[in-house]
């Protein structure tokens, strides 16, 4: 047993090793030896006793096992950890920690855990897509936040993310270690990305952030596709909500960005008309046509597309909108023209009464859709004053803006620069470097002038990846 | 039994037609109205005043049946008289002469092919001159039956054998008459510019220029280009004597059409400059004093007299075959235009104000405004309270910030998308046709949502 404890503790902390060289060659050495050890019978039967003598050696008010899972969950090495990714995804799925926590603190642990391997949260694994899905069953949305709110750009199984550099090098970017082959994750398919950002929509579809959802659904249906694939059905669910949300969000019908595939498109304008027609109707003045539209679709409808509540709001919302769209303009509009002016969707008529319009109005204030306030001056009757500098931004708010932005785009600078290294390791282009090279000394060895080389993009075929994002 | 023209007017009125009620009575003679035109055109627009104008009708289709008549076209004459039977079934005129037609429709059939064996022997012969004529004299004869397709593509047939520039103008001339009877605006622009002969024929061009400018603008006007179909009318040479383009058009029209379009694209010192201090087309404003009254008032900031003046003839407009279908766009946007330059001075206006100088009983002034505010022509606030129209002044840098804000944003959101789909890329992760081709299988796993409904916090 005294043999084993010494192994267990045998690695050096941080600061007694020299370069990343050496870090990397001892850690190496000390995954091999735990492996070694947990194959060994004798394991079984000194892992009891190994605990007791750590608890009295060092301290820790380890009555608790959950207690230490918790602690090094949220405490553990993240220059370690890349050596033990086979550990630290038993640890996360063997057993579940979902057995073992209540909901909210595994969602809250395994998100934390997470964060800890890859603060840049760029990197999808297995984890990531079980995680999302867990915490959207259990509907624990709040601690997911952290992760779901990151923008994934990498995932598993990327040609040319396995690095030359050791696992140490603290420049390695997350996707150079978080690979399928360190056992930081399974592969994975096009279907478990896709309804990843399903669920990440619908985890900010509970939390009312409608941008959020929006752009969530947005990468699901514009998701690439080779050979003008057809929409898969999650992507045409995803349309659906997408359509939605963008009316709750603007008001109006959203238009399908550029980027998306063709493929996908015709699906989305074949199934998707119901949702389109929608919100085209949602657009007109008078509720009469966006009534038709929904009610024309079956209860059925609406149950098998799983819409009924997202639907019932965007009711709900066609009279704010209405009303919203009333402050480019009116600076004060009396709340009975307010009333005559908007209909409600449900019954395709105006409100009854200018006090139903006041706790309409009134709502929307304290909901922070609308920045107003309602006023009654002596003529008796109530008005809305939309506040004016509502569409204008302070300077404070501006500068706020736009250093957030600034700070995000610079933050993308490692993930560019992994994504660089990661194509510049690309066969074909080295091949093309290749070629260049020689076309060189050929040049020189002939001392002729300049030759004239092919491209790179000549050589490798062109594959349009953004596809008319530049003009959109 | 119900008043024939009554139940006409219904159909007209079901078909989608425009109906100038009976108590409006045009401002023209019909006789002196339709002496300005030539041609085929003299027919159309009979047809639609009687279709139009309920004080006119009779009028209009029995002069539209004596056109019919005079000429070859039996499938007008058909027509027409199907209109007049049921508008008044029991004028004299309305009487169906059989006779005629079936000798007419002999007669064209026995031209067509005389002409066809002529064109024939002519091409045989390979005299390019007698076959463009004998291409012509088809065309002209399909053009007097009806046969509109047939025409254009004999008038077309004329191109290779052209040899002199008034050919050219004629074969121009004759395309852009058949494309605007068939109302293909976009197929005029195209021919016309065919019709150009680079100033190496001053005297054609100088006498095509009108007709040239009449047809370009009927078909811009019919496109709803406004701006560009009255520069085109305005451009217009009125030292050609009007037989050169009315088969189109008649001066008064271009002096309309130029100056409503006018109104309503320009602002006041394009007008000044544009139109009054136009010599060539204030000799078209002569006949019409009432429009350059109304461009007078507008540029001198009157107005509400300027709408006044128009209203006036706006049951006038609605008879004109081109017109018609503008009016009450052209005037809506001459009214709105007004309301605006009205504005300008001002940053604050009281509502009241507004509907003395612009307001109707059916319309109040606040509706108008808000649509316009709606539809970006007026950048303002109405406040109800006070009942003031507030002028919004834009603010450059606020739009510079928003701008600058918007395009940071975009980059941020294009770089990770970009990333993002190289990723995909690389991962071999895109959508790829499976086996079975179609639609993917729902979501897998342990989840379903079936039993899920989206729970609102």
């Amino acid at each position: 047993m005294e043999s084993t404890l010494a192994t267990l503790v045998a690695f050096p902390s941080a600061g007694q090793l020299g370069d990343n060289e050496e870090y990397h060659k001892a850690a190496q050495a000390h995954t091999k030896t735990l492996t070694r050890l947990s194959a060994d019978s004798k394991w079984a039967s000194e892992a009891p006793q190994l605990i007791e003598t750590l608890k009295s050696s060092n301290g820790y008010p380890l009555d608790d096992l959950l207690l230490k899972l918790t602690t090094f969950l949220t405490s553990f090495d993240a220059g370690q950890i890349r050596y033990a990714g086979h550990a630290f995804t038993k640890l996360l799925t063997q057993p579940r920690l979902q057995d073992l926590f209540p909901a909210s603190i595994a969602v809250e642990l395994i998100t934390t855990a997470l964060l800890r391997l890859d603060p840049t949260g760029s990197v999808l694994t297995s984890h990531h897509t079980y995680l999302v899905r867990f915490a959207y069953m259990t509907n624990n949305i709040e601690p997911v936040l952290p992760i779901i709110e990151k923008s994934i750009v990498f995932y598993p199984g990327m040609k040319g993310s396995t690095s030359t550099r050791n696992l140490s090098d603290p420049d390695l970017p997350p996707s150079g270690f978080i690979t399928v082959e360190n056992d930081f994750t399974k592969s994975l398919e096009n279907k478990d990305i896709l309804e990843h950002d399903l669920l990440r929509g619908l985890c900010f579809i509970q939390r009312r952030s409608w941008q959020q959802a929006f752009d969530a659904f947005e990468r699901v249906i514009t998701y690439p596709s080779r050979d003008n694939t057809n929409a898969s059905k999650i992507q045409v669910e995803a349309y659906s909500k997408w359509v939605l949300v963008g009316l709750l969000l603007n008001g109006k019908a959203p238009v399908l960005p550029p980027t998306t595939p063709n493929g996908p498109r015709k699906v989305y304008e074949v199934t998707g008309k119901p949702y389109y027609s929608l919100a085209q109707a949602f657009e007109k003045r008078t509720a009469e046509s966006f009534k038709t539209e929904y009610e024309g679709l079956s209860q059925g409808f609406w149950d098998e597309e799983k819409n009924v509540s997202l639907l019932k709001l965007v009711i709900e919302h066609y009279q704010k909108w209405q009303i919203l769209n009333l402050r480019h303009v009116y600076s004060r509009i009396s709340l009975e023209q307010i009333r005559t002016r908007t209909q409600s969707a449900e019954t395709a008529a105006p409100l009854g009464s200018v006090q139903e319009i006041e706790a309409l109005v009134q709502g929307m204030i304290d909901e922070g859709l609308l920045q107003g306030e309602v006023v009654h001056p002596e003529n008796g009757l109530a008005y809305l004053a939309f506040s004016s500098t509502a569409d204008d931004l302070s300077e404070e708010e501006f500068t706020r803006r736009m250093v957030a932005t600034a700070q995000r785009i610079k933050a993308l600078g490692p993930v560019v620069k992994a994504t660089n290294e990661r194509l510049a390791s690309n066969k074909d282009y080295l091949k093309w470097l290749a070629q260049q090279k020689k076309h060189e000394q050929q040049g020189q060895s002939q001392g002729g002038g300049p030759v004239d080389v092919t491209g790179f993009g000549d050589v490798v075929e062109d594959e349009d990846l953004m596809t008319g994002i530049v003009a959109g | 039994m119900a008043d024939p023209l009554l139940e006409f007017f219904t159909q007209m009125d079901i078909q989608g037609g425009v109906v100038v009620q009976g108590e409006y009575s045009p401002k023209f003679d019909l006789d002196l109205y339709i002496q300005n035109y030539r041609g085929r055109t003299r027919f159309d627009r009979l047809l639609l005043i009687g279709r139009s104008s309920v004080k006119l009708c009779v009028e209009a289709l029995k002069a539209a049946l004596a056109e019919a008549k005079r000429g070859r076209d039996t499938q007008r004459y058909r027509d027409v008289f199907e209109y007049l039977r049921v508008a008044a079934p029991n004028d004299p005129d309305a009487v169906f002469d059989k006779k005629w037609v079936d000798r007419q429709d002999v007669a064209n059939h026995e031209e067509t092919q005389r002409l066809l064996t002529e064109l024939k022997g002519y091409k045989n012969n390979l005299v390019k001159e007698s076959i463009r004529m004998g291409n012509e004299d088809l065309a002209k004869h399909y053009e007097a039956i009806g046969d509109l397709n047939a025409a254009s593509e004999h008038y077309s047939k004329m191109r290779p054998d052209v040899s002199t520039a008034k050919h050219v103008i004629d074969v121009g001339k004759h395309l852009v008459r058949v494309a605007i009877q068939r109302r293909e605006w976009s197929m005029v622009a195209p021919h016309l510019v065919k019709m150009t002969l680079g100033g190496q024929y001053p005297e054609e061009e100088r006498n095509a220029q009108p007709f040239i400018r009449v047809a370009s603008g009927i078909a811009l006007l019919g496109q709803e280009k406004y701006w560009e179909a009255a520069l085109s009318f305005l451009d217009a040479d009125p030292n050609v004597p009007p037989k050169a383009y009315n088969e189109l058009a008649s001066r008064n029209d271009i002096a309309v059409y130029g100056g409503l379009l006018a109104l309503a694209t320009m602002d006041r010192k394009q007008l000044q400059s544009m139109v009054l201090e136009n010599q060539n087309f204030r000799v078209f404003l002569e006949p019409e004093p009432h429009i350059r009254r109304a461009v007078t008032m507008f540029v001198n900031g009157r107005y509400s007299a300027c709408i006044e003046i128009l209203e006036g003839y706006r049951t006038d407009y609605l008879l004109d075959i081109y017109l018609q279908k503008h009016v009450s766009k052209i005037y809506a946007k001459i009214r709105s235009k007004c309301v605006v330059q009205y504005l300008i001075p001002f940053s604050c206006v009281s509502l009241d104000t507004l509907e003395k100088a612009f307001g109707s009983p059916e319309r109040p002034i606040e509706e108008e405004l808000a649509v316009m505010i709606e539809e970006g022509v007026l950048e303002a606030r109405i406040d109800g309270l006070e009942r003031l129209v507030n002028t919004v002044k834009i603010d450059p840098r606020a739009q510079m910030q928003a701008s600058a804000l918007v395009s940071a944003e975009n980059y941020e959101k294009q770089a990770i998308e970009r990333l993002r789909r190289m990723a995909i890329a690389a991962a071999d992760l895109e959508l790829m046709p499976t086996k079975k081709q179609g639609l993917h299988l729902p979501l897998g796993g342990d989840i379903s949502f079936g039993d899920q409904e989206i729970v609102m916090g």
